[in-house]
């Protein structure tokens, strides 16, 4: 096997996945296809990508990339390093043993990120998501504001951390979790590993209700209480979100179209009611929504209109129902 | 859009339906038009459904690479000829003979076989190529935040995820996996 040809496949196998390329590129990719052994070499990378993408990777937890970073030496160096991410060094000056305390995170539109806390905890946000964090010698502490975040706690069985969403508190030792705070303020809450205990307050003092979540366990809450008691988290409802995935297992489009729509600025129309009975199984990723809904065009029988700002979802052809939903008398 | 029969496996539906964006996307960028893309696609689709409808379901590692190789022969069908879409959609059958049979044990096994001996191989590669491409290529993370993360740029991430594709591919090779290719080399003999 030449190596050249290799590396070269190899190249355009990356390039394919990538964004979309320039018709120059596009030439130069044409040109080199035209060889039949080229050809052959790039559908073989494919296929060794399209297999590769079937091993179960160690990376497809998200927040390991964060934890392979974590410091491992002496606390303070620990301290002193994490810090020059996270925070300005006048904050250093001062010698606080923990340094985050009162930052406000924010992301914008579209904008996934990880926040390594000093600590050694990593949150990562999703779209248009705000955490305050409070990180003292005695004390872990984060509000969610707004959005949604998944929390993946250092281990520190003296310092419990709390996450407050608005009334309720939910307190950990260490632990992977998720919690989605919609803008109708109902709060879902998704324990990954570990055991969290999360609880309510009718007002300042009294505890209104108090649930113990392990892993793979769910709840819903909002102020008023319990609004989906505790139940197992389905297989289906994996927490893709920090890899810019959105998998519809089973999902309404209307659904689907308002997931998409927390990842851009632009408004999505459906402008046909009979698109919302449809449901659809897709892994969608949510970088660049234009490109979703394009390629959702693909698998639903959708014809997607972009004016202005908004884009509008039009229904488009009877055949294609059927495709979706094959009924046994379809012949 | 893709019609089919009651006879069509679920699986394919399922796997149409999970991969299709996908499939799209990479018949696009080697085609470079949307809607010439989105007829290849439709396509593939219908002869891999007649393909399989008639034989017994295929296991979903085959299926699932049959269904990638044949969107991207056809994409390279349609480059090579430079003809215009409706011959393309007329001919692309001629190109290849359509068995009406499952598929062949050997070519499974093989899969199987290349699947674990990648996930060995992946093991093997130096650490610093196997975490990038796990990221970019697995977990899907984007080319900006592994640079960003991993504090390199993004030309590297680029390096690294090329040099651990091709040592895949190469030492799949090495290990007598010579070509994943040809998936419908050994069915059985046509009745």
């Amino acid at each position: 096997m030449s190596t050249d040809r290799s590396e070269e496949a190899a190249w355009w196998t990356d390039r394919v996945s990538g964004p979309y390329m320039s018709d120059a590129e596009h030439a130069q990719f044409r040109a080199w296809l035209q060889d039949p052994e080229n050809a052959k070499a790039f559908r073989e990378s494919y296929l060794v990508l399209v297999l590769a993408r079937e091993l179960p990777s160690k990376l497809r937890e998200p927040a390991l990339l964060a934890r392979e970073r974590r410091p491992t030496r002496h606390p303070i160096v620990a301290i002193v390093l994490g810090a020059a991410a996270t925070v300005a060094l006048s904050v250093l000056l001062v010698g606080r043993y923990l340094q985050d305390r009162d930052q406000t995170y924010v992301t914008r539109t579209g904008e996934v990120r990880a926040i390594h806390l000093s600590d050694g905890s990593t949150t990562t946000l999703d779209t248009r998501s705000r955490i305050q964090v409070h990180l003292t010698r005695t004390e872990r502490r984060v509000s969610l504001l707004d959005g949604r975040a998944l929390f993946d706690i250092h281990s520190d069985p003296r310092h419990p951390f709390i996450v407050e969403v608005g009334s309720a508190r939910i307190r950990v030792l260490g632990t992977e979790f998720d919690v989605y705070r919609r803008q109708n303020k109902a709060t879902t809450l998704t324990v990954l590993r570990g055991v969290v205990e999360v609880s309510g307050r009718a007002n300042t003092s009294n505890l209104a209700w108090i649930r113990h979540l392990e892993a793979k366990q769910t709840l819903t809450f909002d102020r008023s209480g319990v609004i989906s008691e505790l139940h197992a988290v389905e297989a289906q409802q994996r927490i893709t979100w920090p890899s810019h995935v959105f998998e519809a297992q089973n999902v309404p489009l209307s659904s689907v179209i308002d997931e998409l729509s927390r990842y851009t600025d632009t408004n999505i129309v459906i402008a046909d009611e009979r698109l919302r009975g449809i449901n659809i199984v897709a892994t969608i990723r949510v970088e660049d929504i234009r490109k979703a809904l394009h390629d959702l065009q693909g698998i639903v029988p959708i014809q997607v209109e972009e004016t202005g700002r908004v884009f509008i979802v039009h229904y488009h052809g009877e055949e294609s129902i059927r495709a979706i939903q094959p009924s046994p008398n379809t012949s | 859009m893709v019609t089919t029969d009651s006879r069509d496996s679920d699986l394919l539906t399922d796997l149409v339906q999970r991969y299709g964006a996908q499939i799209e996307g990479l018949v696009r960028q080697m085609v470079h038009d949307g809607d010439i893309a989105k007829h290849i696609v439709q396509e593939t689709y219908i002869k891999v459904f007649r393909r399989f409808g008639r034989a017994s379901t295929p296991p979903v590692l085959y299926a699932k690479a049959y269904l990638f190789d044949a969107a991207m022969t056809n994409a390279i069908l349609y480059l090579k000829r430079s003809r215009s879409l409706p011959e393309l959609v007329l001919n692309a059958g001629e190109a290849e003979a359509v068995p009406d049979d499952a598929p062949g044990p050997q070519k499974i096994a093989l899969l199987e076989d290349a699947l674990a001996q990648l996930g060995e191989i992946l093991e093997d590669l130096p650490e610093k190529q196997r975490r990038v491409f796990e990221l970019r290529q697995i977990n899907g993370t984007p080319r900006r935040q592994i640079a960003q993360q991993l504090g390199m740029s993004e030309k590297s991430v680029t390096n690294l995820t090329t040099r651990a594709l091709a040592n895949l591919r190469e030492r799949l090779s090495e290990r007598g996996f010579d070509s994943l290719l040809d998936l419908d080399d050994d069915v059985r003999p046509r009745k």
